[in-house]
């Protein structure tokens, strides 16, 4: 079986130079559109970037307990969400831990979207058993952009014909774009100002008309999933498979996490009906998790030096890098704990990681992250980081 | 009044059960839905530890043990009729079969070996497969040891014969059709399956446990009526009882009438799994409920009475003349149809004549009372039938539903996913047709 294109394509196979694509959820999607993604990053932090994020798997739960279903099976309260709020959730298996992460959209009383990276559908129906629900799974039917940038809002607005300076961080609304009936979320995944715009995917093509006509005089990019990389790093912002494991697909117990060892602790109400892994995760709470999800800053000196040692200058990563690599105390002898993603900011001027530490750890610790210099196994002094690294006040405002 | 503990089903198990836990000093209130206790006959082995522990015997327990166990028409005229007495069974048989008669007592003696294993099984919660505590290993070595301790010939016949069909089984020791077809009939008693399905041997010698050697019929008994007698236990009769629970917690039944509750840190129920687990199923682990919505427990038997003027001249008239007979039956069943011509059986208990017929699926009945007349030669009038909604059992007894799998792979020490719920009926270890087995075991468990 080949992979699939999204209701896009038409638009953005044209734009690839080098013809980089990537495997997303059985879709192609583009790497990155020009030879080097450098430009389709500046674009999300300087004017505004246009991304394809139709492969997500989507889903929209209807009915009376439609509400019900989704409250027991994430970790957020659905229960108190109003319609037109988004909500970032994880969801966890009874043991309390992660299967996926997503987002919920309330949009109306009886009617929700739910976004999954991995297909989710049986365990929706799974835990339907009983209740008064509809669960269609409208991954193909529903076709999404994302627009992220500074410049994001104003592109929307003019196309929409609407003032949308009213629209909040992690708010939707329905809205047209010529004609065609759109919801814009106020969501992304670059920490960034953005919005993501969801559309019937028959109508797929004239909305990307509709937001390049609109956006050119702005700067709007077509970007790839390079760029995004690492715009999520910057951002702080989990990827499945590659920062943690869905409990489904670990093969054994250490694989797992749970949403309080992934920085998610803010995701987990505690002031709601039964869901699954509540009693996991409310032990886990009060004895404290054993992990952390945390920045890891790489100090610029420290990696002069190693390059400096083999007569070179500082070799950075010319892409975002996902891999596990060990990170051991200051001490250099006892690993502490492993990063999971990591590069360089082009932004921020430096070099970030993403890691998985012993709780323990407190933020400005100094550690120590393995690297690779010519052939050779070093360590570079790295200083641990709160997330997000970058976390800009147009975001929410 | 506040309990330690609700029983759900004045069933044989749940009062078994009820009875275990007041004996230990818990208070315990038993509700039940029916109004008046269930006096159909208890039909199964009842341990004999359960009969001494609880005092059954001076509580009024009867257990009948007909002599013949079994009369079967023949097709040229007469009957066959089987007795406790091994010889004269075999002189019974000597007459329709001298090949036949010749394997009797060792089939029996086979049987009766085989049939044993099963009962030391029984009487403990199912192997843990995935114990690694050495007392539950030690316990599994025990089980293996005393298999070995039989013989070569046991350790052969049990990899060999559970797996097998009835009519495989009885085709490599009989020849006459009718001597296989009232023997074929215990190989499907209960079940959704012919006697050419795989398993229907186990289930044969699953209704042969507790049995005498050569007696291929459940012991019949007042049980539920006798347990009913002792005191030390509260009942409350004509309430509907559903599990309560909060926070991965029993917390006590609620009685449909009138929403009145009944709290309870422990609530012990003999219902089937699936009913009694549905209304908590937000409570437990979606694969965990699904498991339990999957358990096969379909519905195949009719049981019932017969009005008649003078008692029958036989204890137990089996109507299934071969086993060809059985598997047509089956066919029927297969598609949703009652059979045309069913397996029937008459039971005189105590002065009552119950009937037991198969295969009846869920569906509609008209003409059931009129074919089950017309196989007994009676008027219709005289067929009284409760067709079942599902297993009677809780659960079928197939070979991917016993032991360690019963009632779902995982759980089948009683406990659920729901702190302070047990189960102690029928569709747990080591399930239907065992009054008391299940009962006693939960209890066990719970203590």
């Amino acid at each position: 079986m080949s992979l699939r294109t999204t209701p896009f394509h038409s638009r953005t196979a044209p734009l690839s130079e080098g013809q980089a694509w990537r495997r997303w959820a059985g879709y192609v999607v583009a790497s990155s559109y020009e030879l080097s993604h450098d430009r389709e990053y500046h674009a999300i932090r300087n004017s505004a970037a246009l991304f394809d994020v139709s492969p997500l798997y989507k889903y929209l739960i209807t009915g009376r307990d439609a509400r019900r279903l989704l409250d027991h099976v994430v970790t957020r309260n659905v229960a108190k969400a109003k319609v037109g709020q988004v909500l970032y959730t994880p969801w966890c298996d009874t043991d309390g831990k992660q299967i996926d992460d997503g987002t919920i959209s309330v949009l109306d009383e009886q009617t929700f979207r739910m976004t999954s990276a991995d297909p989710t559908l049986r365990w929706l129906h799974l835990n339907a058993s009983g209740l008064d629900v509809q669960i269609a799974d409208v991954s193909d039917t529903t076709a999404a952009v994302s627009l992220q940038g500074p410049s994001a809002r104003e592109i929307l607005q003019l196309a929409a014909e609407r003032d949308l300076g009213a629209l909040k961080y992690f708010r939707l609304t329905s809205a047209k774009i010529r004609g065609i009936p759109v919801t814009i979320s106020r969501t992304g995944y670059t920490g960034d100002l953005g919005f993501e715009v969801w559309v019937d995917s028959g109508r797929a093509v004239a909305l990307w008309d509709a937001l390049i006509e609109t956006g050119t005089p702005y700067g709007i990019t077509p970007a790839g999933m390079l760029a995004l990389d690492v715009a999520r790093i910057e951002a702080g912002l989990l990827l499945i498979e590659v920062d943690y494991f869905s409990s489904r697909h670990a093969l054994i117990e250490s694989q797992k996490s749970s949403p309080l060892e992934l920085g998610l602790a803010w995701t987990v109400a505690t002031d709601k009906e039964r869901y699954n892994g509540q009693a996991a995760l409310d032990a886990e709470r009060s004895r404290g998790p054993e992990w952390q999800f945390t920045g890891l800053t790489v100090d610029w000196d420290s990696l002069e030096q190693l390059y400096a040692d083999v007569g070179l200058p500082p070799r950075l990563p010319t892409q975002a890098w996902r891999a596990s690599v060990p990170i051991y105390d200051r001490g250099g002898r006892k690993q502490i704990g492993y990063a999971t993603s990591g590069g360089w900011s082009p932004l921020l001027k430096q070099y970030m990681a993403l890691a998985h530490l012993g709780s323990e750890h407190k933020p400005g610790t100094d550690v120590r992250m393995e690297l690779t210099v010519e052939h050779r196994r070093k360590q570079a002094k790295a200083v641990l980081t709160p997330l997000p690294f970058f976390n800009p006040e147009r975001k929410r405002a | 009044m506040k309990y330690d503990a609700i029983v759900i089903g004045a069933g044989a198990n749940g009062l078994v059960t009820a009875h275990y836990l007041a004996r230990a000093g818990k208070r315990v209130c038993v509700v039940e839905q029916r109004d008046v206790p269930d006096t159909s006959a208890d039909i199964g082995w009842i341990p004999d530890v359960v009969i001494r522990d609880l005092g059954l015997s001076g509580a009024g327990l009867r257990i009948a043990e007909p002599d013949p166990w079994i009369t079967a028409p023949l097709p040229a005229g007469g009957t066959l009729e089987l007795s406790r007495d091994i010889r004269r069974s075999t002189e019974a048989i000597r007459r329709i079969s001298p090949r036949d008669a010749e394997q009797w007592p060792e089939f029996c003696g086979r049987m009766h070996t085989l049939a044993g294993v099963l009962q030391r099984l029984y009487l403990a919660p199912a192997p843990d497969i995935e114990a690694t505590d050495a007392r539950e290993l030690s316990r599994i070595a025990g089980l293996g040891l005393y298999v070995r301790r039989l013989g070569k010939q046991t350790v052969i016949d049990l990899a060999r014969i559970l797996p097998m069909s009835i009519a495989e089984l009885l085709d490599d020791w009989f020849e006459n059709d009718t001597l296989k077809g009232l023997l074929g009939a215990l190989g499907i008693w209960h079940l959704k399956q012919g006697p050419r399905a795989g398993g229907t041997a186990f289930n044969f010698l699953h209704h042969h446990v507790g049995s005498r050697l050569g007696v291929f019929r459940p012991a019949r008994s007042n049980m539920t009526q006798a347990l009913s007698t002792i005191s030390g236990v509260e009942m409350r009769r004509g309430a509907h009882a559903t599990v309560l629970a909060k926070n991965g917690r029993a917390t006590g039944v609620m009685l449909d009438q009138d929403g009145e509750t009944i709290a309870a840190p422990l609530v012990i129920s003999s219902a089937p799994p699936r009913a009694t687990l549905e209304p908590v199923a937000l409570e437990l682990d979606p694969e965990f409920a699904r498991a339990v919505r999957n358990i096969k427990a379909r519905a195949v038997v009719a049981r019932g009475s017969l009005s008649v003027g003078s008692p029958p001249p036989y204890s137990t008239l089996c109507i299934a003349p071969s086993l060809d007979y059985l598997e047509h039956a089956y066919d029927d069943a297969k598609y949703g149809h009652d059979s045309a011509a069913p397996y029937v059986e008459v039971q005189r208990t105590d002065g009552r004549v119950e009937l037991h017929v198969q295969y009846v699926p869920p569906g509609q009945h008209e003409k059931l009372a009129a074919t089950v007349a017309q196989v007994l030669q009676v008027q219709p009038s005289q067929v009284q039938l409760q067709p079942a909604e599902e297993s009677l059992y809780h659960g079928e007894l197939t070979l991917d539903q016993i032991l360690f799998m019963r009632p779902v792979p995982g759980w089948s020490r009683y406990r659920m996913p729901i702190e302070g719920l047990y189960l102690c009926g029928s569709g747990t270890h080591p399930g239907g047709g065992l009054p008391g087995a299940a009962g006693r075991n939960a209890a066990r468990a719970i203590l």
